[in-house]
C-alpha cells in the first residue's frame, strides 16, 4: 500500500464533498422515481380490475401482500409482484350492505322504537367493491398517492395508503 | 594517482624553453621531456599572448575522500614549513627534494606512460615555465603578465600532491578565512537571493565539528564571480582565471572560491532539499476540503437540498382511521345480514385491519375502535354512530340506500 499523497488525499477529500452534496438530490430523485412508480401501478391496478368489472361485473379474486391477480396478470407484463422499492400492493374486496328506505311495514312504530339497533329500513342485501391498498413504511410515499387520488375515496391509516374502487355504475 | 607533466601550451614556447635552459631546473622531472617529444606531434598552440590561466577540476567525486579529509590534512600540513618553489613542491610529489629524476626509465617506456595517462585523464597539469628572454618581464612579485595554464583535477586519483597543493593554499589563507555566523548559513548561496538554489543547512550543523566547513563570504564572493562567468556548482571542472594571478591575495581568493565550490557540491549531496511547503499546502487544503465534506454530508445547507415530499397530516390520519373505521362497519353489517348474526370476533371478517379492535355488547350492538397514529382513540357505536361518519358512503361511491 502506498503513502496517500497530499494530492491523492486532496483529490479524495474532494469525491467526498461532492459525493455528499450530491447525495441528497440523488435521494430526492430516488424517491420521485418509487412514487411515480407506485402511482402507475396502482392506476394500471385499478383500470385493469374497472375493465374486469366491465367485462364480468366481478372483481378479480384477491390475493396476498404483493401478489398480482391473475385475472389481470395480463396487465402488468414482466412484474412478478405488486410494489416496488419499499412498497407492497394489495387488492382486496369489501363486502357493504345497501338499504331500502321503505320501513319495516310488519311492526308498529312503537315496537320498532323498544327494540334496539332494528333497522328501520329494509335490508336489500349487500355487494362487493374493490379496495387498492399500498403497504410503505415512508409516510412520504402514502402523502403523495393520498394527494395523487385526492377525491378518488383514498385515505391513509397507519402506514397504509387505501383506495376505494366502487363497481362501475353504482 | 595524480601525475604531473608539464603541458605547453605552445609548441615555439616549449622548443625555446628547452634551448634556453637545457639543464633546466633539477627539480624538473623527466616527464617534461617526454611529454615535450609527444608534444611535438601537438596541434599549433595559441599565440605566446594567451592568458595565463589555471584551471582546477575540483569534481564532487573525491573517490572517497571527503572534504573533510582534505582539510584535516591541509590544516595538518599547515603548520609546517611553508615551500618556498611552488613548483618544485608540486613537482616533488611524493619524492623528496633530493632524490632523482626518473631518468633511469627506460626512453621507449615513456610514449607508452604518456599515453595511459592521457588516456586516464590528466589529474594534474602544472605549468611551470623557466623564464627566459623572450618572455615578458616578472612583476617585482615574480609573477608574470603571461598567462599560463594549470589545472589542477582532484578526480578519482587524488594523491597526497593534491593534497599538498590545498594544505599549502589553505595555509596561505588559514587566518582570512573567518568562519560564517550561524544566521548566514541557511542563505549561503552564490545564489543568495534565488529561492530556487538556495541551500537550506541547518543551523544546528554549521560549523560543527565533523561537519563540513562553513563557507565564508569571501568564498561566496568568489563562486559568484564563478558564476557570472558560466561555472557553476555542477560544472565537471571549475576554471579559475588567475589572470593577474601570481599574488597571494588572488590565490587566496581562488582557492577560497575552489574549497567553496567543493562543498557546496558535498552541500548538495548531503543537504536535501525537498520542498516542505506544497505538502503543507496540500495537506492544509485537504484537511479543509475533508471538514466542508463532513459539514455537507451531516449538516447540508438547504441550498443543496431539495424540497422534503409533506406527510400525512394529522387530520388526514384521522379521516383515514374513520374511513377504515366505516369500511369494517359494513364488513360487520354484511356479515349480520348474511349470517344472521354478528361476528363473534374480528377474525371472522375478511382481512381485517389489524389495528382495529371489535366489541359485540350484545346481540345487535357492537363497537369499532381504533387508535390515531398520536394516540387518539376513535369508535363507531353501532348504537348512535358520530356524525363524522356521515356521507362516507357518498365519498367512496357506494350506494347503500338511505344510510
Amino acid at each position: 500500500m502506498g503513502r496517500i499523497t497530499p494530492h491523492l488525499g486532496l483529490v479524495l477529500a474532494l469525491g467526498l464533498l461532492v459525493a455528499a452534496a450530491v447525495r441528497p438530490v440523488r435521494q430526492a430523485s430516488s424517491f420521485e422515481r418509487t412514487r411515480d412508480a407506485a402511482v402507475g401501478e396502482v392506476q394500471n391496478l385499478r383500470l385493469a380490475v374497472e375493465r374486469r368489472w366491465g367485462e364480468y361485473s366481478s372483481w378479480p379474486t384477491p390475493g396476498a401482500l404483493g401478489e398480482i391477480p391473475l385475472e389481470v396478470a395480463a396487465a402488468f407484463p414482466g412484474d412478478s409482484i405488486l410494489g416496488g422499492d419499499g412498497y407492497r400492493i394489495r387488492w382486496h374486496t369489501v363486502r357493504y350492505v345497501s338499504f331500502s328506505d321503505e320501513p319495516i311495514q310488519d311492526l308498529p312504530p312503537e315496537a320498532i322504537a323498544a327494540v334496539d339497533s332494528i333497522p328501520t329500513s329494509v335490508e336489500e342485501g349487500t355487494a362487493e367493491s374493490g379496495l387498492i391498498t399500498l403497504h410503505s413504511a415512508d409516510p412520504r410515499l402514502l402523502a403523495a398517492l393520498l394527494d395523487e387520488f385526492r377525491g378518488d375515496g383514498s385515505f391513509v391509516a397507519d402506514s397504509t395508503w387505501s383506495l376505494v374502487v366502487p363497481p362501475p355504475g353504482s | 594517482m595524480a601525475r604531473k607533466r608539464k603541458k605547453s601550451k605552445s609548441k615555439s614556447k616549449k622548443r625555446k624553453q628547452r634551448a634556453s635552459a637545457p639543464e633546466a631546473d633539477a627539480s624538473e622531472s623527466t616527464d617534461v621531456e617526454a611529454s615535450s617529444a609527444a608534444d611535438a606531434e601537438d596541434p599549433p598552440a595559441p599565440d605566446p599572448g594567451e592568458g595565463l590561466e589555471e584551471a582546477i577540476d575540483l569534481d564532487a567525486d573525491l573517490d572517497g575522500q571527503s572534504v573533510e579529509d582534505l582539510l584535516a590534512e591541509a590544516s595538518a600540513l599547515a603548520g609546517g614549513e611553508e615551500p618556498a618553489d611552488e613548483t618544485a613542491s608540486l613537482e616533488g610529489g611524493d619524492r623528496g627534494p633530493d632524490d632523482p629524476p626518473d631518468s633511469a626509465e627506460p626512453e621507449n617506456a615513456k610514449p607508452d606512460r604518456e599515453a595511459s595517462e592521457e588516456a586516464d585523464d590528466i589529474d594534474l597539469v602544472v605549468l611551470d615555465e623557466e623564464p627566459t628572454d623572450d618572455d615578458p618581464p616578472l612583476r617585482p612579485d615574480g609573477t608574470s603578465d603571461e598567462e599560463s595554464i594549470t589545472t589542477i583535477s582532484l578526480d578519482d586519483d587524488l594523491d597526497e600532491d593534491a593534497a599538498d597543493l590545498i594544505a599549502q593554499a589553505i595555509a596561505l589563507s588559514d587566518e582570512e578565512l573567518p568562519a560564517v555566523r550561524d544566521d548566514e548559513v541557511a542563505s549561503a548561496s552564490p545564489d543568495a537571493g534565488d529561492e530556487g538554489s538556495a541551500l537550506h543547512l541547518p543551523a544546528d550543523q554549521a560549523g560543527t565539528p565533523g561537519q563540513p566547513p562553513v563557507m565564508t563570504r569571501d568564498a561566496l564572493d568568489a563562486l559568484r564571480e564563478l558564476r557570472t562567468q558560466g561555472v557553476g556548482p555542477g560544472d565537471a571542472e571549475l576554471v579559475l582565471d588567475l589572470g593577474e594571478g601570481g599574488t597571494p591575495e588572488d590565490r587566496d581568493r581562488l582557492l577560497q572560491a575552489a574549497l567553496a565550490h567543493v562543498e557546496m557540491q558535498d552541500a548538495v549531496y548531503r543537504v536535501p532539499t525537498a520542498v516542505v511547503r506544497p505538502r503543507r499546502l496540500g495537506a492544509a487544503a485537504t484537511a479543509a476540503v475533508l471538514v466542508v465534506a463532513l459539514w455537507v454530508a451531516f449538516a447540508p445547507p438547504s441550498i443543496l437540498v431539495p424540497p422534503e415530499p409533506p406527510t400525512p397530516t394529522e387530520a388526514e390520519l384521522l379521516d383515514g382511521v374513520r374511513a377504515t373505521l366505516w369500511l369494517h362497519m359494513q364488513q360487520v353489517e354484511s356479515f349480520r345480514v348474511e349470517a344472521g348474526r354478528l361476528p363473534r370476533d374480528i377474525s371472522e371478517l375478511a382481512d381485517p385491519h389489524p389495528g382495529i379492535q371489535y366489541v359485540r355488547s350484545s346481540n345487535r350492538l357492537y363497537q369499532l375502535v381504533m387508535r390515531t397514529a398520536d394516540g387518539r382513540t376513535v369508535m363507531y357505536d353501532s348504537g348512535s354512530p358520530a356524525a363524522d361518519f356521515d356521507g362516507m358512503a357518498t365519498r367512496f361511491g357506494l350506494d347503500t340506500g338511505g344510510s
